[in-house]
């Protein structure tokens, strides 16, 4: 029983990384229409940076965290900036081509400035762990629930509530009719490319301590975070935490029941047959039109 | 108030407009029709500055308003009704009104509001449907409600009768009269129903191939011979059977 226990809550916080990189996946489709195959690498970047500052150039964790979110927030810009509205064509195969050779350069980019080794970050500290008999909650993963918790919901009152977020879904529903409205479509997409990006980077500084920074990391987190994103049903925020946890806890059980070595498989099997039921993911609406 | 002299656009090779001149002075209402491809939505969208002109000069109360970008032209007070309405599908009914009063304060968004579902009663009744989830007649009061939230001195309308039934055209076009007695909205008009919109308009324009062709006072041009013969008498034949597929599927 506290073995199942134990597995749950360590598959939460696998799961809520899952889920904080699904939201940078979230917030471009929303404004943009966009699927940002970039999106891991911003992932990458918050934690080789991150990692890099502390333990490269000393600095401490308390100023290393905001030049990240910082600069990864540039990065990520610049990634709408000079890649998505130069496209000549904005079909939804050239953007994705665009934001995957932004993946390839950032991956360069790190490699050249940080290097190629491994690294790890310190704990962020402050929060107790929670320790049991029998149970025990890391620190790191509390900051890493508490991050998901604010940050989607923060997500859902942008998107739901507020005239900026309405004004970002309606960019991506008709870039037209928003211009139309006087709203500038291409000031969300940067909008929105930013925000992922520093999302992004919160996510990799807090990953770091616990699951290292390496360049390459970027295509894992992005599949992951991918898949979360489709399984909660791209566009929607609680979809994002939904999916991600689901998926992180699917994992850590086959790891814990079956072989580590399948848990990835496993879980890939079960997101296929859950998406067979639910093709558009579990609180993915289906688009309002009418034919 | 509003006067294109000039004004040539086109994509490509194509030659959308050549030399369009035309005037809309203030509480008019003036329809520029013609037929599929004429180049009547490139003209309303150079004026809206979504599509660059080539050459010409738009002037707007006097001032320049061509090469501005198209949230300065909103916020001017010229305001677009797109062809095909392009309501924001997955946001509700009251969300598409906010998006419409994007460049407006805060604070006059309740009396907007109140005015624009007093004209429209049902948009209020439907205030949290989501806009793709209406008929097209309710999308055609939304994306016109949308256009109202920002204020408009100068509503530029597209086609605002395509794909609907008769008796909801009329009810279209009666609100469209109301704006002008009620709010003093000055309308420049483009339809290919050249029956409702002369019956409507106080003078006309006649595009074809991207060239004014014709212009004068409607009842004029209403009994002119050739547009007789171009779009009245032509437009009903051609008409009927689309008609009824879409009274059919307002009945629905
Ligand atoms: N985005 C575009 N790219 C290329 N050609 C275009 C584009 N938009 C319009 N055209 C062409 O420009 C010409 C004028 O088009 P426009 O849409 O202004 O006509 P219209 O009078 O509004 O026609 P309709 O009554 O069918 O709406 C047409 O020949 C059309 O094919
Ligand atoms: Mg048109």
């Amino acid at each position: 029983m506290t073995q199942l226990l134990q597995t749950l809550l360590s598959g939460l916080t696998t799961g809520a990384i899952y889920g904080l990189i699904a939201l940078g996946f979230t917030i471009v489709f929303n404004a943009t229409k966009v699927t940002n195959f970039a999106n891991g690498d911003f992932v990458m970047m918050g934690g080789v940076v991150c990692a890099g500052l502390v333990t490269l150039a000393h600095w401490p964790l308390l100023l290393a965290v905001p030049a990240t979110i910082v600069g990864v927030t540039a990065l990520g810009a610049a990634l709408d900036v000079f890649g998505i509205q130069r496209a000549r064509r904005k079909t939804v195969l050239s953007l994705a081509m665009i934001t995957i050779g932004f993946s390839v350069l950032y991956r360069g980019l790190m490699q050249v400035l940080v290097g190629r080794d491994v690294m790890f970050a310190p704990s962020f500290g402050i929060i107790p762990d929670i320790r049991t008999a029998e149970l025990y909650v890391g620190s790191q993963s509390l900051w890493i629930l508490l991050a998901l918790g604010l940050i989607s919901g923060g997500l859902s009152y942008l998107f739901l509530k507020t005239r900026l977020g309405k004004a970002m879904r309606a960019a991506s529903q008709s870039p037209r009719a928003a211009a139309l409205c006087g709203i500038d479509p291409r000031l969300m997409s940067i909008a929105s490319f930013a925000m992922a990006a520093a999302v992004g980077a919160i996510a990799g500084a807090l990953i770091a301590p616990i699951g290292a920074a390496f360049y390459d990391y970027g295509l894992v987190f992005g599949l992951k975070g991918f898949a979360a994103a489709v399984l909660g049903g791209f566009g929607s925020p609680v979809g994002a935490v939904v999916g991600g946890l689901l998926l992180g806890l699917m994992e850590s059980i086959s790891a814990g029941y079956l072989a580590s070595a399948y848990k990835d498989a496993v879980a890939l099997a079960i997101l296929l047959g859950l998406l067979l039921v639910w093709p558009s993911g579990l609180f993915g609406r289906v688009e309002a039109r009418r034919v | 108030m509003l006067a294109l002299r000039d004004v040539s656009a086109r994509y490509g090779a194509i030659r959308a407009l050549e030399g369009v001149s035309l005037d809309v002075a203030p509480g008019e209402i003036v329809c520029l029709i013609g037929a599929n491809g004429a180049g009547k939505s490139t003209a309303l969208n150079v004026v809206s500055n979504v599509v660059a002109a080539r050459g010409g000069e738009v002037t707007f109360e006097g001032e320049r308003l061509l090469a501005r970008s198209a949230s300065a032209t909103v916020r001017r007070g010229v305001i677009q009704v797109p062809e095909g309405r392009l309501v924001f599908p997955d946001l509700t009914v009251l969300e598409n009104l906010e998006m419409g009063a994007y460049t407006q304060a805060q604070a006059r968004f309740a009396p907007t509001l109140e005015a624009v579902f007093a004209l429209f009663p049902r948009l209020a009744e439907r205030r949290k449907q989501l806009a793709g989830l209406m008929s097209g007649g309710e999308q055609q009061m939304l994306a016109i409600g949308r256009a109202l939230m920002a204020h408009p001195k100068l509503l530029l309308l597209d086609e605002p009768s395509m794909g609907l039934a008769p008796l909801v055209i009329a009810d279209i076009f009666r609100a469209l009269q109301r704006l002008r007695a009620e709010l003093g909205c000055t309308i420049l008009l483009v339809e290919q129903n050249a029956r409702a919109a002369l019956a409507l308009a106080d003078r006309g324009y006649v595009l074809a191939n991207g060239r004014i062709t014709k212009s004068g006072p409607a009842a004029e041009l209403m009994r002119d011979s050739t547009i007789q013969e171009a779009f009245l008498g032509k437009r009903r034949a051609k008409a009927s059977p689309d008609q009824m597929r879409s009274s059919e599927r307002v009945m629905l």
